[in-house]
């Protein structure tokens, strides 16, 4: 969707026109759906987490200040979301584990962008496949962050914000992160 | 501080751009459907609710202004005008009535253009006839 459609979208949204509404879900569900998965790692509280968003979405849309990064501001609030129910499981004790949130039986999984060969599509598949298994040996905060960054498409700045701490903490966690994640490619490929 | 921040951010995302491309998972379609629906009807209900606020704020402001009225008025029924100051209430609204016509005759007869020779013998009277009238309001 080019620029000046997703302004008139988000500006009909605003005034809480249902279709536009509606439109933002078909066109965002996927990205924040997959933000969800990763961060909580159950299938089941993302489907619930993905309406909570845009319900959100919903009530907020006026207090948005349009200036192109609608994606970051949605994917901030699933994040928000995601932290807000990890936080109360870890009250209640109850801990997770994103090992079991493949997709399920081939149901939902799609390739974003144009189609690649399928040589180069395999390749990609094997490797991103590498990738999701490593991240999901990492710890919840080490996850968490790389997730934002590389998945949410989250400036370091807005992530720092979100999760509460200084920039030269999620800096730091971030690096920590990224090594432990080459380290444990480097022992799968091993 | 600045600097050590700036290149640790850097390092990372050169590290980061070498990372493949984690796949979309893309959620069932039924799921997208319900959360669509449950949007749709979100937008629906707020958008009445708004309606309903709207309709509240203007009738609240009929409503005020009525109460408005009757406290001004309805504990002053039963009182008796005194007669003098009934009267100077008069004199002064016409006074005040004098003055404001003499103004716009003023002006719409040319006196701010300077196209007047007695301009400013109406503009004295005028001033005269205002003033006449705060004071007679002051003895109220």
């Amino acid at each position: 969707m080019d620029r000046s459609a997703l302004d008139e979208l988000l500006e009909r949204a605003r005034r809480r026109e249902p279709d536009a509404l509606g439109r933002l879900v078909d066109l965002y569900a996927a990205r924040v759906y997959g933000l969800l998965v990763r961060l909580t790692g159950d299938r089941d509280a993302a489907e619930d987490l993905l309406q909570e968003t845009f319900l959100r979405v919903c009530r907020m849309i006026g207090e948005y200040q349009h200036d192109g990064r609608f994606e970051s501001w949605l994917m901030r609030i699933a994040a928000n979301l995601a932290r807000d129910r990890a936080r109360q499981r870890r009250r209640r004790g109850v801990t997770g584990s994103l090992n079991d949130a493949g997709p399920r039986g081939g149901e939902g999984e799609s390739a974003a962008g144009p189609s690649p060969r399928p040589d180069e599509a395999l390749a990609a598949a094997e490797a991103g496949a590498r990738l999701e298994a490593a991240l999901a040996q990492l710890s919840d905060p080490e996850r968490e962050i790389l997730v934002l960054r590389h998945y949410a498409d989250l400036p370091f700045r807005e992530i720092a914000d979100l999760l509460g701490v200084p920039l030269g903490t999620a800096l730091a966690r971030a690096h920590r992160a990224l090594g432990r994640l080459r380290e444990l490619m480097r022992d799968e490929q091993a | 501080m600045e600097v050590g921040l700036h290149n640790l951010e850097r390092e990372i995302e050169r590290a980061r751009a070498a990372w493949p491309t984690l796949r979309a998972i893309a959620p069932p379609t039924t799921i997208v459907a319900r959360v669509r629906a449950a949007v749709v009807a979100e937008a629906r209900r707020l958008r009445r609710r708004g309606r309903w606020l709207q309709a509240v704020r203007t009738f609240g402001g009929v409503a005020a202004a009525a109460l408005l009225v009757v406290g001004l008025w309805g504990p002053r029924a039963g009182i008796t005008p005194d007669a003098d100051a009934l009267s100077l209430v008069q004199d002064w609204g016409q006074a005040l009535d004098a003055s404001g016509t003499q103004l716009r005759d003023t002006l719409l007869g040319g006196w701010a253009r300077g196209e007047r020779p007695d301009a400013a013998a109406e503009v004295d009277e005028l001033f005269r006839t205002l003033e006449l009238s705060l004071e007679r309001f002051e003895d109220l």
